[in-house]
């Protein structure tokens, strides 16, 4: 196989490279005839015989030095030599396949996974503004590097495809044509073909058996194509369908192609050497050459330097990232208590700084941790862009999309649970809240419709925002549609917000069909699942024909959560701040009973019912009396009520720590959290401490019978 | 309130010339003294503020914070259906690791006081009594016969089954 001039090729190949290079960035006058010399050289090595004789008839001084066209027209010509020798080789290496070190493959599969995230990230950046150079050298890099990795481990069709997209690129980023969408969906359709190769290696690297390899010919054709026809001049002319593409329908758009001499050599190409990406790039400068003369070559630009700024992170497993804050959360509250009880040392003035000094490195230390575990939510954003993207395509809707606060934190835990309802709420925007073009135009709306995510930081929590401009959320039809599910009877009251929620039950779908994309019913309940298993609520806002909102909120981080430390008799607890919608100390008028046992609470002209945690816990309060009281207003599920307590002790931060599985019949709480002096305080489940009477009596039925029937 | 003559350290346990599993800790509850493996005993502490949990059956007394870590405690005299006694210096709590549903878990329990770590060996230890009911109390191991004296072995497995608990619990609910 790889005999010595192999290599020397490649070091040819190289070689050329450097000089196109060369010639863009510093111009004609960079190539000497030393460099003719040497390449002549690495030519003879090669045994490339035409190579060397094309050299030898280039004599260059520094009287007559050569011309930058020409430069061009060389270079082209150089590799198109090279190629025609290459090719062969080129079908050699892709026999060559998987008995690779597993490792190796290991990481290259991770690596290609987090470029090909990185290449869909920045490319959709690009679709909009198509002036960022630095965003196309990062796709550039993204894809070059997956060459790179993908040649060195013998995988042909991953590295043609990555040399396809990189040659197309390398237009870009010369400004030989803009990023124009159907580039972009080249570029995209070529990162799915590389993200299923990915996936394929991984299946195979887990222990399935090696699939067959994806044909990827055509996908390399209109790649070619496209770039072919870039060179030719024609660079805004690229129509490409991705969509034919995959399908396999039609390779090629006959239409873009008006010169039929290229059509011609282009179907050459792709029958010579259906996955080989080397032969049809080198073919193209060929094309190149005459336009470039032109000035469609942009002056301005200036050489570009490629700075890879390495990256400086490393891996650690959660459990340790946990532990870690765990420890720093018992440090917080040791050094609390010690700066409660420097008894002897009130006197003592350069202890005093020492302390705060201490205070002063121990919240930095907890803050240090706890942003260890954030991340920033642009690429789960990303993500559903790409989504968006795809799915208005299929749907023939016409949607911009916008994103906004890309950069909020949030922790990482959150925001792959987040994911999931991401999708599902997007789906659902797409499919039921925004309408198909002719009837927006109808209702007097622009054609496009605009969809808007976003996320940012409210006081202590996160709140993302998906909010769309379309049909809006009919309450009439939910009730109706409620009603006919079974999920409301005819008598119930309900506040518009209580009436949206219903959108989230299981199983509830006002969808007249079911779409591959949503209607099910699944979507919304699953939206809510997540949201309440990571502590945060949704509320939505609608107005019937203008469009919709939801909101999520979210806590930043699991780990911690903002509480309300409140006091019945001697005991403390925690409400967590989410559920808190309101405080008041209540009057005596306030108060009403229902049929004598129950109790309503009057605020505002809106009747809230009573809870009084004394009562739900069977402890002794400090007093029965409703005034001497306060009252919680809490909310769970857009339901409210009053939770009467003693006393109010403050807010504060905790760190969350579960309860043994022996109080898992407790219905009311949630957790615990050691408190700043010390001492635990136990947080509430406002939902359970609401519906608990019924599910106490239900377990202890449950616990009972396995007794009876035993006795 | 660690006594050394409680240590607990496997590596030494292990280096004499019976099994580290005959190694057992003696505590009283009351009049009557009880033995633990020394294998499952993570720690000895003094008595702490426990932060009771409503709703629960009397012998679990609460929550203790164990540097950090919140641990039911739990009072062995209560669950036994013994005299309570009052808590005193030689209260402790016993940390005891245990299976649970979802791996393993810490418990507290409630001593009248520990005094030693014996070894007893299997010929000294007779199967749990039956008092008629011809159902060996389930988390008695067996008796210990040590210098004419009798010591009930636990297994804390068996004591502290979350299952265990809900039903006495539900039976205490049935029987008020």
């Amino acid at each position: 196989m790889p005999a010595p001039e192999d290599n020397a090729t490649r070091g040819l190949l190289q070689a050329i490279d450097d000089l196109a290079l060369q010639l863009m960035v510093q111009g004609a006058v960079s190539i000497t005839q030393k460099c003719i010399t040497a390449l002549a050289t690495l030519a003879e090595a090669a045994g490339q015989r035409d190579v060397v004789a094309e050299l030898k008839t280039i004599k260059l001084s520094k009287s007559k030095p050569l011309t930058e066209d020409f430069g061009r027209e060389l270079v082209a010509r150089l590799q198109v030599l090279v190629a025609k020798e290459e090719v062969p080789k080129v079908e050699a290496v892709q026999s060559f396949s998987f008995e690779e070190d597993p490792e190796l493959l290991g990481d290259f599969v991770l690596e290609s996974e987090e470029h090909l995230a990185t290449i869909e990230e920045k490319i959709l950046v690009l679709e909009k503004d198509p002036s960022l150079m630095d965003t196309i050298h990062a796709v550039f890099r993204s894809f070059h590097s997956i060459k790179g990795l993908a040649g060195f481990l013998g995988l042909a069709g991953v590295q043609a495809v990555a040399h396809e997209v990189e040659t197309l690129l390398d237009h870009a980023r010369n400004g030989r044509i803009g990023v124009t969408s159907e580039v972009v969906d080249l570029v995209l359709e070529s990162s799915e073909y590389l993200k299923e190769e990915v996936a394929l290696i991984k299946a195979k690297l887990a222990g399935a058996a090696l699939p067959a390899v994806r044909d990827n010919a055509k996908l390399l054709a209109v790649l070619s194509k496209a770039t072919a026809d870039i060179a030719a001049g024609k660079s805004i002319s690229i129509e490409t369908k991705p969509v034919l593409v995959a399908s396999g329908a039609t390779p090629l758009d006959h239409t873009a192609v008006e010169n039929a001499a290229a059509e011609a050599e282009i179907e050459e190409m792709i029958s010579a050497a259906p996955a080989s990406a080397v032969e049809p790039v080198m073919a193209t400068p060929i094309a190149i050459v005459p336009s470039l003369a032109s000035p469609a070559v942009e002056p301005t630009l200036a050489p570009v330097t490629v700075r890879e700024t390495a990256s400086t992170s490393i891996r650690v497993e959660t459990s340790k990232l946990d532990r870690l804050m765990d420890m720093v959360g018992e440090m917080v509250i040791a050094q609390a208590i010690l700066a409660n009880t420097r008894v002897s040392a009130q006197d003592d003035a350069s202890l005093a700084g020492k302390m705060s000094q201490l205070a002063r490195i121990t919240s930095e230390v907890q803050r240090c941790a706890m942003s260890m575990r954030m991340m920033p939510i642009g690429p789960l954003f990303q993500k559903n862009a790409k989504l968006v993207r795809d799915l208005s395509r299929r749907n023939g809707k016409h949607v911009s999309l916008e994103l906004v606060g890309e950069s909020t934190e949030l922790d990482k835990t959150i925001a792959e649970e987040l994911s999931d309802p991401l999708l599902h709420m997007i789906r659902n925007a797409l499919d039921h809240g925004i309408e198909p073009p002719e009837e927006r135009v109808a209702a007097g709306k622009d054609a496009t419709a605009s969809l808007c995510i976003t996320a940012e930081h409210q006081a202590g929590q996160i709140v993302i925002s998906i909010s769309d401009d379309g049909r809006g959320l009919d309450p009439d039809r939910i009730r109706r549609k409620a009603l006919q599910n079974g999920l409301i009877d005819e008598a119930a009251q309900l506040t518009e917000q209580e009436i949206f929620h219903l959108i989230f039950a299981p199983g509830f779908s006002t969808a007249e069909k079911i779409t591959d994309i949503s209607g099910r019913g699944v979507g919304m309940d699953v939206v809510r699942q997540h949201v309440e298993g990571l502590r945060g609520r949704i509320e939505i806002d609608s107005v019937l024909g203008k469009g919709t909102t939801f909101k999520i909120h979210l806590p930043l981080t699991l780990a911690i959560i903002e509480g309300l430390v409140i006091v019945v008799g001697e005991h403390r607890y925690i409400i967590p701040l989410f559920s808190v919608r309101e405080m008041l100390r209540p009057t005596e008028e306030m108060l009403f009973t229902v049929q004598g046992s129950d109790e309503m609470i009057l605020l505002r002209g809106t009747l809230l019912p009573l809870v009084r945690l004394h009562k739900r816990f069977e402890t002794t309060p400090r007093s029965e009396n409703i005034c001497e009281g306060l009252l919680v207003v809490c909310e769970f599920a857009a339901k409210r009520y009053c939770l009467f307590v003693d006393d109010l002790l403050g807010r504060q931060e905790v760190v969350i720590k579960s309860l043994d599985e022996a109080f898992k019949t407790v219905k009311g709480l949630v957790g615990s959290a050691i408190l700043g002096d010390g001492r635990i305080g136990l947080i509430l489940d406002v939902a359970g401490i609401f519906l608990r009477p019924v599910h106490v009596f239900e377990e202890a039925i449950h616990e009972i019978e396995p007794e009876h029937r035993a006795a | 309130m660690i006594t050394p003559s409680t240590t607990t350290n496997p590596a030494i346990v292990s280096s004499t010339r019976r099994t580290s599993a005959d190694k057992h800790l003696i505590f009283s509850l009351g009049k009557e003294e009880f033995g633990i493996q020394v294998l499952a005993i993570k720690e000895i502490i003094g008595m702490q503020e426990i932060t009771p949990v409503p709703k629960m059956p009397k012998h679990i007394r609460g929550v203790i914070n164990l540097r950090g870590q919140v641990i039911p405690v739990i009072d062995l005299s209560l669950k036994f259906s013994l005299v309570p006694q009052e808590y005193t210096y030689r209260t402790c709590v016993i940390v005891v690791r245990c299976q649970g549903v979802s791996g393993d878990r810490l418990i507290g329990a409630i001593a009248d006081g520990v005094s030693e770590v014996l070894t007893i060996s299997a010929d000294d230890i007779e199967a749990s009594p039956d008092f008629g009911s011809g159902n060996p109390i389930p988390y008695v191991l067996g008796m210990a016969k040590v210098n004419g004296k009798v010591k009930l072995l636990l297994d804390i497995h068996e004591v502290f089954r979350t299952d265990a608990v809900i039903r006495s619990e539900a039976v205490i609910k049935i029987a008020a």
